[in-house]
Formats: C-alpha cells, structure tokens, sequence
C-alpha cells in the first residue's frame, strides 16, 4: 500500500510541555486510521502540525512523498488535506449550502457551477440535502457536525482528518457518524484519520489503530 | 424564463438610482450643489472604507492617509504639468498618479500589516497616517507643513474660468463617479468567489486557511482597492479644495467618520453604507450648524445606541424581518 502522508520524528513543545515528542506515523492510501489516547495525549497537536496551523519545533511532515513541513494552511488544503473540527467551525450566518461551496472553492480549486453541484451532492450524502438554503446557525447540534464533515469531504481531500467529530454524541450518533465516514471515505476514495474516543468503536470501524500518550505514539496496530 | 434584470440584481439598481437621484439634483437644483457634493463624499467614504472593513473585519485607523495621498497626487498633477496639457489631462494624470500612490502604500503596509491579527493590525495603521504626516513635515517634503495650494497654477496656466469650471463640475463628476465605482466594486464583491474567501475570512482566520483561503491575499485585495477608492475621493475633494495642508488632510477625522457610516448598519453590505451616508452627511450638516464641534460626540453615542438595540446590525436586524421578500435582497 503506497503511504499517503508520513509523519517524521515530530515534536512540538510549549514553554516545557511536550505536546509531541517524536511523533512517527505513517498513514496508507484509503485507509481508515483510528487515533486513540486520552485528553492531552497530543491528539489535536499533532492535527494543528499536519494542517499547518502549529510549526514542529522538530521532524517534518511527508505528503505524497513531497515535504510539506514549511507549507502554509491554505496550501496544505489545496493540496487534499482536509479537516473537521471537534467544535464545528461553521459560519453560522451562511446557508448550509456555501459553508459547503466555500471548500470546494478554495480547497477544492473548483469553479463556482462545479463547487454549487458538488456541494449539493456531498449534502445528500450526509442528508442534509433539503436544509442547504437555512443558515448553519439554525442547525441543531449533531446536523453541525454533520454539516463540518460534509465541508471536508466536498473539497475532494486525498486525506481527511476528523478531530474527535463525534466527542460528547450519544452512542446512536456516534454510531450514525462513524458508518458514514466509512462510507464516504470508501466511495470517495479519501483515506481518513479519525480520533476516536473508544477502543472497541475503533476496532468496529478502522482498519487500523495508532496509540498516543503524552505526546508520542506507544504502540499502533491492525483493528481486524 | 431569466427574470427582469431588476429582479437579478435588485441591490445594484436600488444603489445606481439613488446615486442617479442625486446627480439629477445636482443638475436641476445647483445652488445646493455643495450640499450634494457634502452627501455623495460621505457615500463614497462609507462604500470605500467598507470595502476593508466590512468583507475583512480589519479596521485601518490610518485611513485618511490615502485620502490625503490621493489629494497630493491629484496637486502634484497639477504642479507638474499644468500649463503643459489641457486641464482635463491634468486630471486623468492626477488621478493615474492617486491610484500609484495608493497603490504603493497600500502594498507595503498591507504586506507586512496584514500577516496581523485584527486588534494587532489596527495598532500598528493607528501611526501610518501620523507617520507619514511627520515625513512631509519634518521633511519638508511636498510642501513640508505649509502644504500645497494649486489654485495659483490653475489661473496662471488656464484663467479663472476654469478654477470655477475645475472646483465644481470636475471634482463633481470625480466624486460621483467615485461612488459608482465604489458601487460597482462592492457589488461585484459580494457577488464573485471573494465573497467566499471573505466570509470566511470575517468569521475565523485560522478555519479559512484550513478550507483553501489565502487569507493574506484576499485581505491585500480588499486594502489595496479600498485604498485606492480613497486616494480617488481624496483626488476630487483636493479639485474641490485646491489646497491640502498635511494637519488637516491627515487627522483621523475622516476615518472616525468612515467608521461611524460603516458600523451603524451594517458593514459588508453594498446598501447600508450608502443610505448611512447620506444620513450622515445630512446629521452632520444639521448637527454642525446646531452644536458645533460636537457632532463626533453625537454619533458616538448613536453608534452605542444601534449597537445595544441591533447587536447583529440594523441590517441583520431587516433581513431576518424581510426573509423572503425583495426587501432583503435589496440590503444586501
């Protein structure tokens, strides 16, 4: 399987916390990756260093074989990385529709006729289909959600990263969620990284787990 | 059917008839020619600097610089080459020259400026205009403090017949051709794929960067066109004044008033700032004469006011009540 992005040896310090502390991780071509850890293992740190949000203080970050470590946000996301985030970072005075069209824009780089159709596709995926013209603030809070991994997925990443999307949903949603994530990541073809809060839906869902605990991944394995 | 082209672009007919009203006024009621002149600068004010402000949330303290850069363009035009090239010429080359100078300023200060956070960015424009007042001044510069007066170089080279004919119907037909333009810019804004970038700009930075958005370039647009839409008002209100003196063309005031028109309303709509100019300039007029000095004062108690009462803006405020109906495609 060929590797889609390779985390290297990457550390990442506040004043004396090591956030990351020689994170190695490499992540395959359509795969379903499971990060696993508790709160302040690192998990979101090392969300914010792939992204480009946060700099790594050490090691550097592979896409595709080509070094991104020194590449802004923007064009990190032009490239196919793309990410959901824990609290929807909706804008809540849009319609559903162009929170949606907004990615498939500037990520996407599609014109606007393309981005409007694409977005009303990846919309019926996650059924939000027949709310596209409210605005997002009107959304309830698991349709929010829903509406931030729809906004991932339109801009056609190669990887996805869903930063504990599903974190304080009940079971059935969290459930809901998680089918659809494997879903869509099959039929689109996106290899998805997805922080999950526990083990056995981890092992229900990916293919694959990775461990962290203060800032270093401990141990990784096939779930199945 | 493609509906009429009214029902298309509701928002952009509205504004063009208001703008076309006043010019119509201008011709049939001339002796309140400077009193339409006093209304169409704050429409072009308000539309200028909400081209920044309202798409970006950025507020530029130092505004008023580009106003007075476009003033010292359109001067130095006439300087320069009055004499040479028939006045209208003259003209055309101050304001080529108020768009280069806008346009330099704009790019250095935006570059470095606008890798900023907004509260940052604001900081640092608050010495630009002052900055730059004290380079002409303690430089001796353009005039150093005594300033430019240009009326000499137009009666010499051309009579007095055109310093009349250059005072009012030249820097008329700038200033309302400025407010189309500043029209016809922000509706295009707000009608292109910017209108994504900036949307998404205004509500967080970071989540932009994430989805695609080259925040810096988006927010360098913005400045830069919202500066040179400044320096063009500053180019008529120096055909108008035929003097500028750096004390006066650099002192925040125009920005205090920019963002008084901006605020009150809603700012990154097209309507809103023109209807908010006009009642500005109308206030201030009354209030001026009534207590004067006193009339910033005023407006800022107004602008608590429209807050407290419409914390999501007197435009939100309509849109939500006219979801639906033409209205609120209007004031957007």
């Amino acid at each position: 399987m060929n590797i889609v992005l390779k985390v290297e040896n990457v550390a990442k310090y506040f004043g004396g916390i090591r956030a990351l502390d020689g994170v190695t991780l490499d992540i395959y071509e359509n795969e379903l990756l499971a990060i696993i850890g508790p709160n302040g293992a690192g998990k979101t740190t090392l969300f914010n260093v792939i992204t480009g949000l946060l700099k790594p203080d050490k090691g550097r970050i592979l896409f595709l074989g080509k070094d991104i470590t020194k590449l802004p946000p923007e064009r990190r996301a032009q490239l196919g990385i793309a990410r959901a985030f824990q609290i929807p970072k909706l804008i809540s005075s849009a319609s559903v529709i162009d929170n949606v069209i907004l990615s498939c824009l500037f990520g996407g780089k599609m014109n606007l006729n393309t981005a409007r159709n694409r977005s009303l596709k990846v919309l019926e995926m996650v059924g939000l289909n027949r709310k596209a013209y409210e605005t997002a603030g009107s959304l309830t809070s698991p349709e929010k959600k829903l509406l931030e991994l729809a906004r991932a997925v339109a801009m056609k990443p190669r990887v996805l990263l869903l930063d504990e999307i599903v974190a304080g949903m009940p079971p059935v949603e969290v459930d809901n969620i998680l089918s659809l994530v494997k879903k869509i990541s099959a039929e689109e073809k996106i290899t998805a990284v997805a922080m999950v809060e526990h083990v056995m839906r981890a092992v229900r869902y990916a293919d694959r787990a990775v461990f962290m605990h203060q800032g270093k991944n401990t141990s990784r394995g096939l779930t199945k | 059917m493609r509906p009429v082209f009214f029902f298309r672009h509701p928002t952009l007919i509205v504004s063009l008839a208001i703008v076309s009203v006043l010019a119509l006024l201008r011709i049939i009621l001339f002796e309140y020619a400077q009193m339409i002149y006093f209304v169409v600068f704050y429409i072009s004010l308000g539309l200028a600097f909400n081209v920044f402000l309202g798409f970006t949330n950025y507020v530029c303290f130092g505004y008023s610089v580009f106003i007075a850069l476009g003033g010292y363009a359109m001067a130095h035009a006439i300087k320069w080459f009055a004499g040479v090239l028939n006045p209208p010429l003259v003209i055309v080359i101050g304001l080529l020259l108020a768009i280069l100078y806008a346009l330099i300023l704009a790019l250095i200060t935006g570059f470095i400026g606008l890798r900023l956070k907004e509260a940052y960015f604001a900081i640092a424009t608050i010495g630009l205009a002052q900055g730059v007042r004290f380079f002409i001044e303690g430089f001796h510069v353009w005039g150093g403090s005594e300033g430019l007066i240009v009326a000499s170089n137009i009666i010499a080279h051309y009579g007095s017949k055109w310093l009349s004919t250059i005072s009012i119907d030249y820097a008329d037909l700038l200033m309302f051709s400025t407010a189309i333009l500043s029209i016809l810019i922000t509706y295009y804004l707000l009608n292109s794929r910017a209108r994504y970038a900036f949307m998404a700009i205004k509500e967080d930075e970071d989540v932009a960067r994430s989805f695609g958005v080259n925040s810096v370039k988006y927010k360098l647009l913005a400045f830069t066109i919202s500066g040179i839409l400044g320096a063009l008002l500053g180019a008529s209100k120096l055909l108008k004044d035929q003097a500028i003196f750096p004390g006066e063309a650099f002192s925040l005031t125009f920005t205090l008033e920019a963002l008084v028109i901006t605020l009150v309303g809603g700012k990154g709509t097209l309507m809103f700032p023109l209807v908010l100019g006009i009642l500005y300039a109308g206030l201030k007029y009354f209030l001026t004469t009534m207590f004067p000095g006193l009339q910033l004062l005023i407006f800022a108690v107004i602008v608590i006011v429209v807050v407290e009462l419409f914390p999501e803006g007197v435009a939100g405020w309509l849109r939500r009540r006219y979801k639906g109906t033409l209205m609120e495609k209007i004031i957007t």
